[in-house]
């Protein structure tokens, strides 16, 4: 059970996330859905422990959260892989960190690069690999430390479309294949690829972030992505989103795609 | 038809380019440019090669036209610099040294030199870029003292340490800062989500350097290594022509000039410029090396 309690956090003067509490029972795979800069990817980081909320606190299994841990895999939307190490090396970085054994970490990485389809890529370089291949690597080299929570933060956004529904359904299979079902928590904006993934959407307010919603999606897997279920769904959150945004700053943000 | 056997670049060139006046201008002037097969973009390896040798010996024979045309006795004919060169391996000069010993004084400075260099600068220029504390208590010195060229050390080199550190001294202060800034620019350019990453995999303190700050640097550092050492080679003739005793390249050129032997200069020269390309290549060497690993 991860539990967000009362989770504000700022930026200098600039509030990100304002009041949010929610909790995920454990095994449930959670998409969290919201405008740009609305600070999702900062409630992964604060989850990850990669910083320290302003006030209020993130609880895991009762056990609140103060520092990155193995039990929490990360995969980043820029894959973060290094470069000088190889796809094999990469995966093993965790298991290195932790000091386990190099015949076992082998025996590890192995079932690893089996479980999201890279056999024969072991020793490939980083850079040789397609956008695909990376984030796979990227996975498993978090599921490698045999975490309980995996964030993933917007992990297919810079894959094309058609690779990008590949690999939500590897995805599917390879969170079904782990021994114990993992907690997903699965940060995109991207409503139809949340609607497709999750147990749980949450939808999350222009910043500061606030819970607007959270829906359960009580469909059976594989789904059917054109299905009326999902379509309905879709609309549902879309329509939360656009309401979530004030006229005047829709226009100013439109402005400031058009200055970049 | 002649634009399309006169093979690869240029007969296709010719035939997509269109300017302001209309294709057919083009390709008249690309058609002339057909008379030389050889002015492509991807010439083949036997031209290559070819044009290599062509571009070696049209050099050398300018420079003989030249020599023989000013007929100064500053600028000997090739033909006599090889000469000299080819003596200057078996004879001792009026100082006593082959140049195989003056080539051995330099590389010995330079070695001495770079290394301690490399092995002060590297951990130093980790370290400030790891800890905002050490780079805020060596950077102000190294502000201070990194304006100053080398060069400028010589005269105090000399007394202060006399032979042969002072011209180690001098390769030292040559190689220290680029070698030491481009560490730290290395340390510093360091993707931050690598060390995310890094962090949610378990990775803290020393391991986090060691396994991720250091080889996401290296390449920097070795850049520096390259930069450091090039400035070294520089420095170390300027300090040996100064005044540094004990034999050396710049010392064989500058004595050599100095009794009007501008044969065994050039020669000299020319010397200097084949250990300057060893040294690089020796680097590159390293470099690969590391890479590698």
């Amino acid at each position: 059970m991860l539990q967000v309690r009362r989770v504000i956090h700022s930026f200098d003067s600039m509030t990100v996330l304002s009041d949010l509490s929610f909790d995920v029972p454990a095994g449930k795979f959670v998409c969290i859905v919201g405008p740009n800069g609305c600070g999702k990817t900062t409630l992964l980081r604060l989850i990850a422990g990669l910083a320290r909320p302003t006030r209020g606190e993130i609880v895991l299994n009762g056990k609140p959260i103060q520092e990155p841990g193995p039990e929490r895999g990360f995969v980043f939307q820029e894959y973060a892989l290094f470069p000088w190490r190889s796809v094999r090396k990469n995966i093993e970085f965790g298991l290195e960190m932790r000091g386990v054994a190099p015949l076992q970490r082998r025996e590890i990485s192995k079932r690893y690069i089996d479980l999201v389809g890279l056999r024969g890529f072991e020793d490939y370089a980083i850079r040789r690999l397609s956008g695909g291949m990376k984030q796979k690597v990227s996975i498993a080299r978090a599921l490698a430390n045999e975490p309980i929570v995996i964030l993933m933060d917007e992990p297919f956004a810079a894959l094309d479309c058609q690779t990008r529904n590949v690999m939500q359904e590897e995805l599917l299979n390879i969170w079904d294949a782990s021994r114990e079902r993992k907690t997903i928590l699965f940060v995109t904006h991207n409503v139809e690829e949340a609607v497709f993934l999750a147990d749980l959407v949450l939808v999350l307010s222009h910043r500061p972030g606030r819970l607007v919603e959270a829906l359960p999606v009580n469909l059976p897997r594989p789904r059917d992505r054109i299905s009326p279920e999902l379509h309905r769904l879709r609309g549902h959150i879309l329509d939360l989103l656009a309401a979530q945004m004030p006229r005047e700053e829709l226009l100013q943000e439109s402005c400031e795609v058009v200055r970049d | 038809m002649a634009v399309k056997a006169a093979g690869e670049g240029i007969g296709t060139a010719s035939q997509r380019v269109e300017t302001r006046d209309g294709p057919r201008v083009a390709s008249i002037g690309l058609r002339m440019l057909d008379a030389f097969p050889f002015v492509t973009r991807h010439p083949s390896l036997v031209t290559r090669h070819g044009l290599s040798l062509l571009s070696i010996a049209s050099f050398l024979a300018l420079w003989h036209l030249l020599a023989i045309v000013i007929a100064s006795p500053y600028l000997p004919t090739p033909l006599a610099v090889a000469r000299a060169a080819i003596a200057a391996f078996f004879e001792r000069d009026f100082l006593g040294f082959t140049i195989q010993q003056h080539i051995a004084s330099s590389l010995v400075r330079i070695v001495w030199g770079f290394g301690l260099a490399a092995l002060l600068a590297v951990p130093l220029g980790l370290a400030s870029g790891w800890l905002r504390s050490v780079e805020h208590l060596t950077g102000p010195v190294v502000e201070l003292l990194r304006p100053i060229p080398p060069l400028a050390w010589i005269p105090f080199a000399i007394y202060f340490f006399g032979d042969p550190f002072d011209a180690v001294f001098i390769v030292f202060l040559a190689a220290f800062f680029p070698i030491l800034l481009s560490t730290l620019a290395g340390v510093k350019a360091v993707d931050p989500i690598l060390i995310d990453a890094a962090r949610t995999l378990g990775a803290k303190r020393l391991r986090l350097f060691l396994q991720v700050v250091l080889p996401a640097a290296l390449g920097n550092i070795v850049t520096g290594m390259r930069i450091g050492l090039g400035v070294g080679w520089m420095c170390i003739m300027a300090a040996e022509m100064v005044g540094v005793k004990g034999g050396g390249l710049g010392v064989y050129i500058w004595s050599m000039g100095e009794i009007g032997r501008f044969d065994a200069v050039f020669a000299g020269m020319a010397i200097i410029g084949v250990v300057g390309i060893a040294l690089t290549g020796a680097m590159g060497w390293v470099e690969k090396r590391i890479s590698k690993a």
